[in-house]
């Protein structure tokens, strides 16, 4: 159609020294610096990294879909042509047709008000320009959703609020693929969805990448997900690309140290770690990114000379497709189990305490849907129970009916010898639940209440324990979960993700509890944050003699965390038991299914 | 302000956004001048030049001069004193209206918002009802039927301004309910009238800030509004809008005792509504940077 993309089928998209701007006022920050990435048509790549890291900003500029306050610099072509030095009215010509994109939420992906079919064929036009016909319309919207394994041809005259959030991931695929694109960006294309769907539409566009020879870019968090699809990986770090190669050779011997370090922080899926590495510090925001190694100040291998000077990625291996940008490369190696201790003996037999929490037959409705079905759970004291399932599994009502939050429709729910299904539960009972079960929560950026002070949020539990030094108490409960006492004074705008989860669970801890009642808490954060937080777990767990009511869906860390586990699904539990036995040798279909759902890579 | 263009290679974008952020806005500025000029009306009527009674045959209908400012009224009234005089009834309604709707509201809202169930089913029926009745025909009748006077007026006001604020209001709490922050104040343990004293009241105080200067807004328009139909304050009392309802017939004789009132009520309006806009905006830049 375009005559000036009618040479180099061969290319596919390839980026020369692209760098993102923040326009400040006066300032001019950079966010992305020199990147330099190609694919070819038909591979796939990732763009790793934790946020922060500019590989967002990286995909929209690919895209030359920044918002306003942001410029780029640099050059993208795609199928040889200079993408951003075209005229916007060329570009969008580009965009569906030669480079499609689609995003982390399927819930805000598509538009609510048009019928899946039509937004799919939306961009689609005949042979001689014209649009289709309304049958023609229909027949190519059922043979796109064919394409990405959707077979009901019903499908295309529904809504998308209609459709599972994995159905919409679908349809939002086949919109972005319908005019035959050469490259597809996918932003954290399947964050938002449950492990069984994540690798569904994992293999669908691993099987589109072939069909349709689509060079396709993934940006992820998720080592897990870029190793298991991609052929090459870019990590990214503060704006800048620091190791790319094949993805066997990132995985096995990475060289640039904060992909070692990214790596031993993810918590290993067959084993239990007596301690997850961690990485100092938290990753540097725009404006105070350090001169020299932006990794220098958190990286154990750094030495003076690393600060002086930007550091450059080089060439580290005889094909030249591995480049790192870290001077002392070749010195560094992949901190392992046994280098950090070996694997822990499995988690240690805790001797059952006293039954704190005994749930039978409990039952939540809502109106006619059923959240949780006849469910019997026991938490002793001193032990660590997960609660494992995907979304709508039922986890997340049966650890709020634990804790008093929702109350159960049916069956009895005894907290500390408190019945909380009870028609009338007293003031003292409820004080004496109180005390006994607190809560942490998912979001951190909703955790903390945004007109409090951490130390005032602190102060109202410890109040109500009765400590006496109100401020003393503050600050030794600051210590506890490993930040400093002067926090008090901050705002929770002021904290990183992590800092949030601390305090979050700082201020379960300020009454005392002997349950605490984890909801998620790892799941929104970065993989080098997740390991502090589960580190300070299992620490607090030590010393203060815990019980833990663990929910969460990722299975690899329940095994770091969880001594027993209920799995659940459809609001029942269809299997229990020690976690190790319960994840090497699943005994129900569907915790077989979860369990084969992680993405590996295949051997 | 030194808002210099640089000659460097910045976009054009960067540039116009240098452009716009003056300190204070040049008609917030003034509009701030005016309400606390209005204030000290309020505040201090001896103010006043003259007495705004004072009834002089022989200066009947007069332009502005040195001696009058703004001229005077059929009754040879000087108008500037009358307007200083009006300050405190022109201002004393609409804010006790305000403060009304926004104390009330935020009760019934919370109460609704939060508590839900029968008293949310109740109290959000009574503000359909309410929503279906127009306010300023019941205040006329009411006015009517029980002769008038301040009290009453308010007391209509403040019921009907309700429904619309009494609906955000309710929203907003009902956004910020079943955060995990409230949720973890619950499990707390701490007394519910504290978790929505120190947890929930203050999310909203936003709204709440919106909602005063809104009603404070209309507060002015219907207050005069009234005044003028002759229902608000008493026969001859220097009130804004009886004002250019009293001198509306001299109107072509002389127009400024009718006008510099009504130019006063619309100053008023157009005031507290460019306060309250910008004081909004302080605060999200506030919340944004902390």
């Amino acid at each position: 159609m375009n005559p000036t993309i009618s040479t180099g089928r061969q290319t596919g998209l390839a980026t020369d020294s692209l760098s993102v701007w923040l326009e400040q006022g006066r300032a001019r920050r950079p966010i992305a610096e020199s990147i330099s990435l190609r694919v070819a048509p038909g591979e796939s790549i990732a763009i790793v990294g934790e946020s922060g890291s500019g590989k967002s900003v990286t995909a929209r500029a690919l895209l030359g879909l920044l918002p306003p306050e942001l410029t780029s610099e640099g050059d993208v072509s795609v199928a040889g042509t200079s993408f951003l030095r075209l005229s916007e009215a060329a570009r969008r010509r580009l965009r569906g047709n030669e480079i499609a994109f689609i995003m982390q939420d399927p819930f805000t992906m598509l538009n609510p008000v048009l019928k899946v079919g039509d937004q799919v064929t939306a961009a689609l036009r005949g042979e001689d320009g014209r649009k289709l016909s309304k049958a023609e319309r229909r027949a190519e919207a059922v043979a796109r959703l064919n394409e990405v394994g959707i077979t009901d041809p019903a499908v295309a005259g529904k809504y998308p609020f209609q459709l599972s959030g994995g159905m919409r991931q679908r349809v939002g695929i086949a919109a972005a693929i319908a005019e035959n694109p050469r490259v597809l960006i996918a932003d954290e294309p399947t964050t938002a969805l449950d492990v069984t769907t994540q690798q569904e539409v994992l293999k669908l566009l691993d099987r589109l990448r072939k069909t349709h020879e689509l060079g396709l870019i993934l940006i992820t968090h998720d080592l897990r997900v870029a190793f298991a699809t991609c052929d090459r990986v870019y990590v990214m770090y503060a704006g800048q690309i620091v190791e790319v190669g094949e993805t066997d050779a990132i995985r096995t011997q990475p060289r640039h140290p904060y992909t070692a370090a990214l790596l031993a922080a993810e918590p290993p899926l067959d084993h239990r770690v007596p301690r997850l590495l961690t990485i100092p510090g938290s990753v540097p925001s725009p404006g105070s990114r350090p001169d020299g190694c932006r990794f220098a100040p958190r990286c154990s291998y750094a030495v003076a000379a690393c600060t002086d000077s930007p550091v450059s990625l080089r060439i580290t291996d005889e094909s030249g497709e591995h480049r790192v940008r870290c001077d002392r490369a070749e010195e560094i190696t992949l901190i392992t189990d046994e280098a950090a201790g070996g694997p822990a003996a499995g988690a240690e037999t805790v001797q059952p305490g006293d039954l704190l929490v005994k749930m039978r037959a409990v039952r939540k409705n809502y109106q006619d849907k059923v959240a949780v079905d006849g469910v019997d759970v026991d938490v002793y004291a001193g032990e660590s129970v997960g609660l494992v399932g995907e979304s709508g599994s039922g986890k997340t009502t049966l650890a709020r009916m634990m804790v008093g939050l929702t109350r159960p429709s049916a069956g009895s729910v005894r907290v500390g010898g408190v019945e909380l299904a009870a028609k009338r539960v007293s003031r003292q009972q409820w004080a004496t639940v109180r005390g006994l079960a607190q809560m942490a929560f998912q979001d951190p950026m909703s955790t903390l209440n945004p007109t409090r002070t951490i130390g005032s949020t602190l102060r109202e539990g410890l109040r109500l324990s009765g400590a006496d030094d109100l401020e003393a108490a503050t600050a030794e409960l600051l210590e506890r979960v490993g930040l400093p006492a002067g926090y008090a004074h901050r705002w929770p705008g002021q904290l990183s993700g992590g800092e949030r989860q601390r305090v979050a669970i700082a201020r379960a801890l300020s009454r005392n509890p002997r349950i605490v009642v984890c909801d998620e808490v790892v799941s929104a954060l970065d993989v080098s944050v997740q390991a502090h937080i589960l580190n300070l777990l299992r620490e607090l767990q030590a010393d203060l003699g815990l019980t833990y009511v663990f929910i969460t869906h990722d299975l690899a860390v329940v095994r770091q965390i969880t001594d027993r586990v209920y799995v659940l699904n459809h609001g029942k539990v269809v299997e229990s038991g020690q976690t190790p036995d319960v994840l090497d040798r699943p005994a129900h279909d569907y915790t077989k299914r979860l369990v084969a759902s992680i993405p590996r890579v295949e051997q | 302000m030194t808002a210099v263009p640089h000659s460097t290679s910045t976009s054009n974008r960067s540039r116009a956004a240098r452009f716009r952020v003056p300190r204070i806005p040049v008609l917030t500025a003034l509009a701030g001048l005016f309400l606390l000029a209005v204030a000290a009306c309020a505040i201090f009527p001896g103010l006043a030049p003259a007495d705004p009674g004072a009834i002089d045959a022989a200066v009947s209908l007069e332009g502005p001069s040195g001696e009058h400012l703004l001229g005077t009224d059929q009754l040879g009234r000087d108008m500037f004193s009358r307007i200083i005089a009006g300050a405190r009834t022109s201002l004393l309604g609409p804010l006790l209206l305000a403060i009304g709707v926004t104390v009330i509201g935020t009760l019934l809202a919370v109460a609704a918002g939060y508590f839900g169930g029968r008293t949310d089913t109740v109290i959000s029926r009574l503000v359909d009802l309410l929503y279906s009745v127009p306010a300023l025909l019941v205040a006329i009748v009411v006015a009517g039927v029980t002769g008038g006077g301040f009290g009453i007026t308010l007391a209509v006001l403040i019921v009907f301004g309700l429904p619309l604020h009494v609906r955000n209001l309710r929203a907003a709490v009902m956004e910020r309910a079943h955060l995990p922050y409230m949720e973890a104040a619950v499990t707390l343990g701490l007394p519910t009238w504290r978790v929505v004293l120190t947890h929930l009241v203050p999310t909203i105080v936003p709204n709440m800030v919106a909602t005063f200067f809104l009603v404070f807004t209309y507060g002015v328009v219907e207050f005069s509004s009234l005044s003028f139909l002759g229902l608000g304050s008493p026969p001859g009392a220097p009130d804004w809008g009886r004002m250019v309802s009293d001198n509306r017939a001299t109107i072509f004789t002389n127009v400024w005792p009718a006008v510099v009132p009504a130019v006063a009520i619309v100053l008023l309006a157009v005031s507290t509504n460019l306060i309250g806009e910008y004081l909004q905006r302080k605060h999200d830049q506030a919340r944004r940077q902390r």
